[in-house]
């Protein structure tokens, strides 16, 4: 009961958070001095014909109304257009673009693997990459170890993913011809291609992100390992392995998990840069394709997903927090 | 797609473009020497673009890349290294025979044409797929015949049920175009996609860009939205009926959004698939240094002739600038080198003086203002204080906020400064310098742009940009010019139908035109495209800057 | 591993520890020097000292628990057996197996992410590879039940953060205990604990040694604890042993000085006289009026959600001009809530809160404003009440810019009035408080809260977080800056036995209600309540013979209260 409650009102907070987005976005795009009906009156343009473009794509309306239209079509369904050509689009319709000739819903769902398959990939790598160095590089304060650890780290925080992601396509693909140089297997079609085709995108992201997580685990290890209950594991007799491996390192993931599930989340709203370099067609690349090309209804669709993932990641951490973390758990006295 | 500097680079390389003949052409790029055509292997084409569709409706392809694969139109582009290009018969035994003054235009098609399902290629259906270009469902393409055929102002295509009765098919095998002015250049016209026939029992407007029946020597095999795009033979073609066509590969692939430098880093490599690929895309600036100093790599880098125009057009609606005395200093002004420089040197272009761009017909060259390629800052602050406005301009300028159109636009920044010309950049967003100085807003004094031609008439140089019914709403006279004497000349030269004739109209409305200064003319881009070392007859001809795909072959 | 035969389990001898600084530049400063000790079977030894004397560090370089930084030399032996340099797995055999350990924090000491169950478990498997998990669990149980919580097994399913102090430092015992060690290391076992769970946790402990026959090593500053539990004694201060004796010699007979001034600063109790009626006996004449009062207020806590705690219920308290009135409890008892009260910080669910005549409750924000200038407040722990960044001089003079006007140099003169007051250095001004002691710093605090001239202070356990000898000279410095300045005061406190030194009127409070009230010198001596009772009862006081008196009185009680429940 108390469950259901709680999960039903992040449900609706969800609903609001996002009807909300899905208003700023369409506000923030008709602030902007762009005609998207321009983009498909073809050339040379009449105003007729623009007038006509406008019409069919629903853009000749108030945009608060055009809002109204998508939000309703996302319970409803709509239909574009009038005749044989018209375009039916079944609730829930994230809108239709013309661009592609595709429903919003289908081409997120088509790009759901890609972004999935590199940001959870990556965000594997770069957890226990990060971990274990910032793990290695506490236990190890101001040694080589160390200071070497925390000038990669450096050089992964500042560094440019565009950067690094065609540096490492030049060394590993180019000259080394290890690897792919880009685009995307699907996991259904040849596994081992799968594998092959992401390990470089994995590994840039795992190099850019990991850089993070060494040093959160770094700060928060050297932190832990002064508590009570550090001295209290090694007093009663437990290894040293086992003191930080159980004792310590539970305690430093409560905070990576929270920074880890956002991350996450926000990656698989679409990895833009990653993406846009090793050719993959994930989400990212196709919010970069439809701002690039003022498609609206997908910039609004995606611009969704994105943060309906986000929330979710939130909610996943609130969840995991409690589960790492006894003291966060509701209903304990 | 678009031809405006302000559309990005993605875009830019998609658009595609035609080349009048050109009787000397000043730097043929063709990278690989002529080969007898070969049959058989893959070849694969690497392009930024996220999508193409094949739908003839909605498609701005030049007649000789992608759709020119797939579909063929009633007339097409010949396209050769050294070259003039001509405008030859396609599916029609010739391009088109003019009566009523230019007014009517009538096309008989080939014997034994057929569609890859075996069905035969009737006028009918050239009629419907022009019909179906009417409809607002598949606007977007390239649409020169929708203000010119007779009637076809209030047509909205024939999914409601109506015919335009402007085209007539008397028989499968004849089609008429009643058009509502004169047009000399409908030859040209008659080759842009929508000329393509599409069968109306297979029409689904929404799903017939992705398989299209196919008239030309290849058929889409599979299309995967934003990632590929795979061509295999089309057995129903006739090569006899063809005459542009080498039909070379087996098999085309196009892999769909590859980022630019990387594609151009691969095809620099030139190992594996690359070696038989070619860029879709211009080289960008590091690539193409980096293939410069490599002799490997030189070889296989095409270069175009000057080619599309790039302009510094000022709103002759605002303030001073509607002042032809001022426009007329400010053309001193521009320092033409720093912004080749800017742009990327000797390779990237040359300097620019006239309208109509080299490679076009008809084109006479001309220096109204003539100046050293830095400019003469001195006479500009001289004419200017004449005018009344010594030192006291402040223009802004709008520009695409990226780094190297920015990069130019500084570069030109400078040279007016010297001749005490306050220039401020106002950088957006490029869709939204698009919208905002062809639309109706006329909040600029300078915009930078590029504007290469649809077809290789001077026509396509002069009228979209300079003809006064241009102004706004989406078209391209942004410099919002309006001279009723130009407007005159260029509605006179466009219904003259014999070419010598109208080309000379065209060489003096070009230089009417540049009397009153409504634009700087800056420079005569040149594209520079790779391709791997198993591509042959990989060139580019006079016009457009853009290689021709239909005669690409491969080594076997 | 059979206990040895002969009575001496741990043998310390000529230990030396010294730290080297981060980076390790500076040369290594030596913070113990030549320490030995001996702890027997069945014997407590405490190491008492005061902070800084090396107490600890000694105690933890026994089982090496030292960080990487600290060097030691001399020798430690368990048995024959040489710890100093034993190897990295002997080591761990010995930690929990033959050494047991407490620590001070047990909220700390345990891990918050694991159940109490599990913690000890651990423990036990650790030292038994072969013990499965039934049997562990068994075992659990039976060590929770050996050390007298209620419900080992809920106890057992429990996190930290779910058990209250007391239970939880009785589970950190059941753990050091679960392999039956030789010696039990406790490193002030008691200090976080209120005063009546400590006597608890004091008898748990010394029923445990002589049922499990370990020998104790006590580590403590509190002479009440060593009192009550201590066989042998051994004085430290500054890293070296100033007296070794017998617990009746060190408190009948100190021999060094130190020892002396340590005992003499500890504030004693009056004798408790649990069945006696209460001479009318008060200190002070009644005073007239009202500086400050409470009246019938109840103060609620919301927590999240519907949770609410009711922290205060019905208080009434009156303090008279000029008058100090001692509050004490327990944590959790209320008292600092109703402290808080007076000083208008948090609302009132019911009654009202006067402070110079205003009630707090209805004032306007300007009035408030007003009337705080006749309060000054003095917090527990003066480190966190200063401003890091600010030097001595700004901090004191901060409330003098709130409530009045005064120019550069009349300010600077009233700041070193105030810190001649409170006996400080007047260099001190330019200082920053990091570069002062706890007891300059609360010196520091107790000048600004009485530089307005308040009407009222209010001292939240003033001395808690002081050294005795540091608490004794606050507590004469306060006693005198009252009888100048004649502020009334409200005390609040812990510590009956600094409660008696310095307040005139005592308010007990229990649960958020005041239970017993009165003068103090009666209601520490007499008490009427039950629970004052059990408080002052179970307040160890420094002398060994007294003290188990007092012992005998509170189990009496404990037996009273578990008969009548």
């Amino acid at each position: 009961m108390r469950v259901a409650r709680f999960l039903g009102g992040r449900l609706i907070g969800m609903i609001i958070v996002l009807l909300i987005i899905t208003f700023i976005t369409y506000a923030i795009f008709y602030v902007l001095p762009s005609n998207p009906a321009q983009l498909s009156c073809g050339r040379p343009c009449t105003p007729d014909r623009l007038a006509q473009a406008k019409t069919f794509m629903g853009y000749d309306h108030p945009w608060w109304q055009q809002f109204l239209q998508y939000t309703r079509g996302i319970f409803f369904g709509r239909t574009f257009g009038a005749g044989p050509a018209a375009i039916d689009c079944s609730a829930p319709c994230f809108g239709y673009s013309f661009r592609l000739s595709t429903p919003v819903t289908q081409l997120i769902l088509d790009r759901i693997p890609v972004t999935f398959s590199i940001a959870i990939g990556a965000a594997i790598l770069w957890l226990v990459l990060g971990v274990s160095t910032g793990v290695i590089s506490a236990l190890r304060r101001g040694t080589a170890i160390d200071r070497l650890l925390m000038s990669i780290s450096m050089a992964g925080v500042s560094a440019p993913a565009y950067l690094v992601g065609l540096l490492g396509i030049l060394l590993f693909g180019f000259t080394l011809n290890m690897v792919p140089i880009g685009g995307y297997v699907p996991l259904t079609e040849s596994p081992v291609d799968w594998l092959w085709h992401l390990i470089l995108p994995w590994c840039v992201l795992a190099f850019i992100n990991a850089a993070i997580y060494t040093r959160l685990t770094r700060g928060q290890m050297l932190e832990v390992m002064t508590e009570d209950y550090i001295r209290t594991a090694r007093a009663k007799g437990l290894s040293e392995t086992r003191t930080i491996g159980r004792h310590a390192l539970r305690n430093v993931l409560i905070p990576v998990a929270t920074v880890f599930g956002l991350d996450l989340g926000g990656l698989l709203g679409g990895a833009v840069i990653t993406e846009k370099v090793f050719s993959m067609q994930g989400l990212g690349a196709l919010l970069l394709d439809a701002v690039g090309n003022l498609d609206l209804p997908v910039i609004v669709g995606v611009t969704l997903f994105s943060a309906f993932v986000i929330i979710l990641a939130n909610f996943v951490v609130d969840v995991s927090y409690g589960v790492l973390d006894p003291r966060a758990r509701t209903g304990t006295r | 797609m678009n031809r405006l500097r302000g559309m990005g680079v993605v875009l830019a390389a998609a658009a595609l473009m035609l080349t009048g003949c050109n009787a000397n052409p000043a730097n043929p790029g063709s990278s690989s020497q002529s080969a007898p055509p070969t049959k058989g292997g893959t070849l694969t084409i690497l392009t930024s673009q996220t999508e193409i569709s094949f739908d003839p409706a909605k498609s701005q392809s030049l007649a000789i890349t992608s759709l020119g694969l797939v579909n063929r139109r009633l007339t097409t582009w010949e396209v050769a290294p050294n070259q003039p290009a001509q405008v030859v018969p396609d599916l029609a035994t010739d391009t088109g025979t003019e009566s009523d003054g230019g007014k009517t235009w009538t096309y008989t098609l080939k014997d034994n044409l057929k569609y890859a399902d075996g069905t035969p290629i009737t006028t009918t259906d050239i009629k419907y797929g022009l019909e179906r270009s009417f409809a607002p469902e598949l606007s977007g393409g390239l649409g020169y015949h929708k203000s010119l055929l007779a009637g076809a102002d209030s047509y909205k295509g024939p999914y409601s049920g109506d015919q335009l009765a402007s085209i007539q098919t008397p028989d499968q095998k004849t089609i008429v175009f009643k058009l509502n002015t004169p047009y000399g250049d409908w030859p040209w016209i008659a080759s842009m996609p929508a000329f393509s026939p599409v069968p109306k029992a297979k029409d689904n407007p929404n799903t017939y860009g992705q398989k299209p029946e196919a008239s030309g020597p290849y058929q889409v095999q599979s299309y995967t939205q934003g990632v590929s795009l795979n061509l295999s033979r089309n057995p129903s073609w006739d090569p006899a009926t063809d005459s542009v066509r080498t039909a070379g590969p087996d098999q085309i692939n196009f892999k769909l959004s590859q980022d630019t430098t990387v594609a151009a880093q691969s095809l620099i490599a030139d190992s594996g698939e690359a070696k038989n690929s070619f860029g879709a895309q211009f080289v960008p600036a590091a690539q193409l240094a980096q293939a410069q100093s490599n002799p490997n790599v030189k070889d296989r880098l095409a270069t175009s002739g000057p080619g599309a125009l790039s302009y510094l057009a000022f709103n002759t609606q605002r303030g001073a600038l509607k002042d032809v005395k001022v426009r007329r200093a400010l053309e001193y002004a521009a320092d033409r080198q720093a912004y080749l420089v800017a742009a990327g040197g000797t390779i990237a272009g040359e300097p620019a003086t006239t309208l109509i761009t080299p490679g076009i017909p008809g084109r006479e060259p001309y220096d109204l203002y003539p100046a050293e390629p830095s400019g003469d800052p001195a006479k500009a602050k001289e004419m200017l204080a004449a005018a009344g406005h010594a030192n006291d301009l402040n223009l802004t300028l709008v520009v695409a906020n990226d780094s190297s159109t920015l990069a130019q636009a500084q570069a030109l920044q400078q040279g007016f400064a010297k001749a005490g010309v306050k220039i401020t950049l106002k950088p957006l967003d490029a869709n939204t310098v698009t919208a905002s100085v062809t639309g109706n807003d006329t909040n600029y004094d300078l915009y930078l742009g590029s504007w290469q031609p649809d077809f290789p008439s001077p026509n396509a140089n002069i009228q979209p940009l300079f003809d006064s019914r241009q102004i706004g709403g989406g078209n391209y006279n942004i410099s919002r010019y309006s001279n009723p004497e130009v407007d005159a000349l260029i509605k006179k030269a466009t219904g003259t139908v014999d070419p010598a004739e109208s080309a000379k109209l065209w060489a003096t409305a070009d230089k009417m035109i540049m009397q009153d200064a409504p634009v700087i003319p800056l420079t005569y881009t040149k594209n520079s495209f790779l391709r791997g070392s198993n591509v042959r007859n990989f060139f580019i001809g006079a016009f457009p800057a853009y290689p021709n795909y239909l005669k690409v072959t491969l080594a076997q | 591993m059979s206990a040895p035969a002969e009575p001496t389990v741990l043998q310390v001898t000529d230990l030396s520890i010294s730290f080297t600084t981060q980076g390790g530049r500076a040369a290594p400063r030596e913070v113990v020097h030549h320490v030995g000790f001996t702890l027997e079977r069945g014997r407590v030894l405490a190491l008492v000292g005061e902070s800084g004397s090396g107490k600890s560090v000694t105690a933890m370089a026994t089982l090496r628990l030292l960080p990487n930084t600290a060097q030691i030399e001399g020798s430690v032996r368990l048995g024959s057996e040489e710890l100093l340099s034993a190897p990295a797995e002997r080591l761990r055999r010995v930690r929990g197996g033959l050494i047991g350990t407490v620590f001070q924090e047990p909220m700390g000491a345990l891990n918050p992410v694991f159940t109490i169950g599990d913690q000890i478990a651990e423990s036990l498997l650790a030292h038994h590879r072969g013990l499965d998990r039934p049997a562990a669990r068994r075992r659990v149980h039976e060590l929770l039940d050996l050390v007298a919580v209620t419900d080992p097994a809920r106890v057992a399913r429990s996190f930290p953060h779910e058990l209250s102090g007391g239970q939880l430092q009785r589970a950190m015992i059941a753990m050091a205990i679960s392999n039956n060690p030789q010696a039990l290391i406790a490193d002030e076992p008691t200090t976080a604990l209120d005063v009546t769970v400590q006597a608890e946790i004091l008898a748990l402990l010394r029923d445990l040694k002589d049922r499990l026959g370990m020998a104790v090593l006590l580590i403590t500053h509190d002479m009440g604890v060593v009192a009550d539990i201590a066989d042998d004694v051994a004085v430290m201060r500054d890293g070296q042993i100033v007296e070794r004796a017998d617990v009746l010699s060190v408190f009948k007979a100190p021999q060094h000085d130190y020892t002396k001034a340590l005992l003499a600063a500890v504030p004693r109790l009056p004798s408790l006289r649990i069945a006696e009626p209460a001479p009318a006996h008060v200190r002070h004449p009644a005073r007239q009026g009202v500086a400050a009062a409470v009246e019938d207020a109840t103060i609620i806590y919301r927590g999240r959600g519907r949770h609410q705690v009711r922290a205060a219920e019905s208080v009434t308290l009156h303090i008279a001009p000029g008058e100090v009135v001692g509050l004490v409890g327990e944590s959790g008892s209320g008292k600092s809530t109703v402290g808080r009260a007076l000083a208008g910080l948090v609302q009132l669910a019911s009654g009202r809160a006067v402070l110079a005549g205003v009630d707090l409750s209805e004032a306007s924000r300007r009035t408030l404003r007003e009337v705080r200038a006749k309060l000054g407040i003095v917090f527990q722990d003066p480190a966190s009440s200063l401003n890091p960044r600010h030097t001595i001089e700004r901090s004191i003079g901060e409330p003098l810019d709130l409530h009045q006007q005064l120019s550069a140099a009349q300010r600077h003169a009233r700041v070193l009035e105030l810190l001649d007051a409170v006996q400080l250095d007047r260099a001190l001004a330019g200082r920053l408080p990091h570069e002062l002691s706890g007891g300059q710093r609360q010196r520091v605090a107790i000048a600004r809260a009485i530089s307005t001239n308040p009407d009222l202070l209010i001292a939240d356990e003033p001395t808690s977080a002081l050294d005795v000898s540091v608490q004794a000279r606050i507590l004469a410095l306060f006693g005198r800056l009252q009888a100048d300045f004649g502020f009334a005061c409200l005390f609040i406190s812990h510590d009956l036995a600094v409660v008696g030194e310095v307040t005139s009127r005592v308010a007990v409070m229990y649960r958020g209600s005041v239970v017993e009230e009165g003068p103090t010198d009666q209601t520490l001596t007499a008490p009427t309540h039950p629970y004052t009772r059990r408080l002052l009862a179970a307040a160890p006081v420094p002398d060994p013979v007294e003290q188990r008196r007092r012992r005998e009185a509170w189990l009496a009680l404990q037996q009273a209260d578990a008969a009548a429940a």
